[in-house]
C-alpha cells in the first residue's frame, strides 16, 4: 500500500510567543469516498472536531490546554518574576533567550478508516483540533483540562470527559455524551436519529436543544437540579417499586426520583441524568 | 609513665597505623609513535581515568599517562601496574593506543588484535584502584575516537578532524571543534566549542548533565533539542524548523507520526545537530 503523506508546519519565531499557530497531520483515508471513524483519548488536553473534506482526516495539535496562560513566556520587566533575572544570572543564562520546550507527540494511526490517534497528553496537555468527512463518526474522551466540543456531524457521537464540558452542535446521528464535573449541551439539526440516546453528568447541567417536531421517549432524573422544558412532556406515573424482605412479613415501598414521559408521541428513548445541576430540553424552531 | 597512658598512647598508634596500610604507587608512562603515512584515525580507549587531547603539529602521537594505583598491600599495587597495561595497536589507518586489563571482559567477539574475547569470562574483582590521567597530542587533521568510563573528564582541544567522544562517569569538554562530533556520556555535562562554523552533523548525549554548544557568531544549524526536566536557551535568535511526518506501513494500519523534538533553526540551517538530555538544559552560545 502505498503512503502518502504531507505535513504543514508553520515555521512560526519560536522565542516570540510560544508556537501559536498548530501543526498539522494529515492522515488520507483508505476509501476516500467512506466516511472516517475517529478515536482519540486524552488524559490532559481538549479535542474539537469539525466537518471538513472529504477522504482525510486532519489533526492540529498545540501544546498546552487552550486558553491556558503562558507562565513561562519571557517577561524581564514583570516584577513578580524580578527575581528570575537573578536566577539567571546565577546560572549563567543571562542574555540568552528561553526556547520553549514543548514538544509534544502527535502520531496517528489508520486501518480502513478507522483512525486512531495518540499523544504524549499523560506528559503534558494539548489542543487537538481534527477535521474529519462529515458522515464520520466519532469516539472521543479526555480526563483533565480541557473540553470535548464536536460540531455538523452527522454520524454517530461518542463523548467521554472526566473534568470539563461536553458539547454538541448540529448533531444529525446519535448521540452519547458524559461527564463528571461539567456541563452537557447537545443540539441536534434538522431531525434527530431513531436511537436511544443518554447524556449525564454528575456536577452540571444538561442542556438539550431538539428540533420541533421531535418525537422521543425521556426519562429524566436530577438529584438537586430543577428539570426546565420546551415541550409538552406526557409523564408516565411510575409505580411504586415494593419489595418484601423474604419471609419476614416486612415491605419496602419506594419511589424513584426517576421522570419517565414521552414527546410527540414517543419514540426512541432519551436517558438524562444530573446530580448536582439542571437539566433543560430546548425545542429548535425552524 | 603509667600503664594506663601507655596502653592509651599504644592505642592511638594503631589507630593511625591502619589507615596508613593503603599505599600508592605513581609513575608516568610515556610513548611517542609516528602514525603511518596516509593514516588518519586516533583511538583512545580507557576505563579508569582522565583524557586529554590536543591537536598539534606534525604526523606524532605523542602520549603521557600519569598511572596511579591504591591498594592495601605492596602486592596488589603491583598487579595492578603489572595486569593492567597499555597496548598501542598500529594498523593501517591508525593507532589505536588501549588500557588493556582483565577488567576487558565485554564481548567484543574478535578484537583488532585478533584476541579473541571470551563470553562470561568478567568476574573481575581487583583489590587495587587504578587511575590513568592521560595526556595525548595527536596531530591536529586526525579523526578521533576516544573512551572512557570511570574517574576523569574527556578533554579535546584542537582537533581539526572528526571527534567521537564517549564517557560515562564523567564530562566531555570539547573545544576547538571543526568536524563531525559525536558525545556521549551518561553522568556529566557536554561543553562543545567550535572554532569554525559548523559544516557536519553532530550528536550531544548526555543523560545527567547539561548540554551546552558554543558556535561562531554567523554560524547555521538545524538543532533538535530534547530535555526531559530542563530548559533551552539560546544567544541566536532560532526559527523553529518544520517537524517531519514519517509515515510507516504495518498490518495494524498506516501509522503517522510526527516526531516529538523541538527543531529550532540558525542561521540558514544547514547541519543537523541532534541534542539529548535527560536532566539538564541545553544552551546554544554564540561566541
Amino acid at each position: 500500500m502505498k503512503i502518502r503523506t504531507a505535513i504543514s508546519a508553520v515555521a512560526a519565531l519560536v522565542v516570540a510567543p510560544a508556537l501559536a499557530a498548530g501543526e498539522r497531520l494529515v492522515v488520507p483515508l483508505s476509501d476516500p469516498a467512506q466516511p472516517a471513524r475517529l478515536e482519540v483519548s486524552l488524559v490532559m488536553g481538549s479535542i474539537e472536531v469539525v466537518a471538513g473534506k472529504a477522504g482525510e482526516v486532519v489533526i492540529e495539535a498545540t501544546p498546552g490546554a487552550l486558553g491556558e496562560h503562558d507562565h513561562d513566556h519571557e517577561c524581564e520587566d514583570c516584577p513578580a518574576i524580578a527575581g528570575r533575572a537573578a536566577d539567571k544570572e546565577e546560572r549563567g543564562r543571562a542574555k540568552l533567550k528561553r526556547i520553549p520546550n514543548d514538544s509534544y507527540e502527535l502520531a496517528a494511526e489508520e486501518k480502513a478508516n478507522r483512525v486512531t490517534v495518540s499523544t504524549d497528553s499523560w506528559a503534558r496537555a494539548i489542543a487537538l483540533r481534527i477535521a474529519v468527512p462529515e458522515a464520520s463518526s466519532v469516539s472521543l474522551s479526555t480526563v483533565n483540562d480541557g473540553d470535548l466540543v464536536v460540531g455538523g456531524l452527522s454520524g454517530e457521537i461518542e463523548l467521554h470527559n472526566t473534568n470539563g464540558n461536553v458539547t454538541v452542535r448540529d448533531a444529525r446521528g446519535p448521540v452519547s455524551a458524559n461527564t463528571l464535573n461539567g456541563d452537557v449541551t447537545v443540539s441536534f439539526g434538522s431531525n434527530i436519529a431513531s436511537a436511544p440516546m443518554a447524556f449525564s453528568t454528575l456536577n452540571g447541567d444538561i442542556d438539550l436543544t431538539l428540533p420541533a417536531g421531535a418525537r422521543f421517549d425521556v426519562r429524566l432524573k436530577s438529584e438537586n437540579g430543577e428539570i426546565y422544558s420546551d415541550f409538552d412532556v406526557v409523564l408516565a406515573r411510575n409505580a411504586p417499586k415494593v419489595e418484601e424482605e423474604r419471609g419476614k412479613g416486612r415491605y419496602r415501598v419506594s419511589v424513584t426520583k426517576e421522570l419517565t414521559g414521552e414527546v410527540g408521541g414517543g419514540g426512541p428513548e432519551i436517558f438524562l441524568k444530573t446530580f448536582n445541576g439542571d437539566i433543560v430540553l430546548r425545542r429548535r424552531d425552524g | 609513665m603509667s600503664p594506663e597512658r601507655v596502653s592509651w598512647m599504644a592505642f592511638v598508634c594503631v589507630a593511625l597505623a591502619v589507615p596508613a596500610a593503603a599505599t600508592e604507587r605513581a609513575d608516568v608512562l610515556r610513548r611517542e609513535i609516528a602514525l603511518p603515512a596516509g593514516a588518519r584515525t586516533v583511538e583512545i580507549d580507557n576505563v579508569f581515568g582522565g583524557v586529554e587531547v590536543r591537536g598539534g603539529a606534525g604526523d606524532r602521537v605523542a602520549v603521557e599517562i600519569r598511572r596511579t594505583a591504591t591498594a592495601r598491600r605492596e602486592a596488589d599495587l603491583a598487579l595492578a601496574f603489572d595486569e593492567v597495561t597499555l597496548v598501542v595497536d598500529e594498523w593501517a589507518n591508525g593507532v589505536a593506543l588501549v588500557q588493556d586489563g582483565p577488567f576487558r571482559c565485554e564481548a567484543r567477539g574478535r578484537d583488532r588484535r585478533g584476541r579473541r574475547h571470551r563470553w562470561g569470562d568478567c568476574r573481575w574483582d581487583p583489590d587495587y584502584e587504578l587511575d590513568w590521567q592521560w595526556t595525548v597530542t595527536v596531530p591536529a587533521g586526525v579523526e578521533l575516537e576516544v573512551r572512557t568510563v570511570n574517574g576523569g573528564a574527556i578533554t579535546v582541544d584542537g582537533v581539526r578532524g572528526g571527534v567521537s567522544a564517549a564517557n560515562v562517569n564523567g564530562p566531555l569538554r570539547l573545544a576547538g571543534l571543526a568536524g563531525e562530533v559525536s558525545a556521549a556520556t551518561v553522568n556529566g555535562e557536554i561543553v562543545a566549542e567550535y572554532a569554525i562554523a559548523p559544516s557536519a552533523d553532530a550528536s550531544f548525549e548526555t543523560v545527567n548533565g547539561s548540554i551546552e554548544i558554543v558556535l561562531p557568531a554567523g554560524s547555521s544549524a538545524d538543532v533538535n533539542l530534547e530535555t526531559m526536566n530542563g530548559e533551552l536557551w539560546s544567544d541566536f535568535a532560532v526559527t523553529a524548523a518544520p517537524r517531519r511526518a514519517e509515515a510507516t506501513a504495518s498490518r495494524r494500519g498506516d501509522r503517522y507520526r510526527l516526531d516529538h523534538d523541538t527543531r529550532v533553526r540558525i542561521g540558514a540551517g544547514g547541519p543537523r545537530f541532534e541534542c539529548k538530555t535527560l536532566n539538564g538544559d541545553i544552551v546554544l552560545r554564540e561566541r
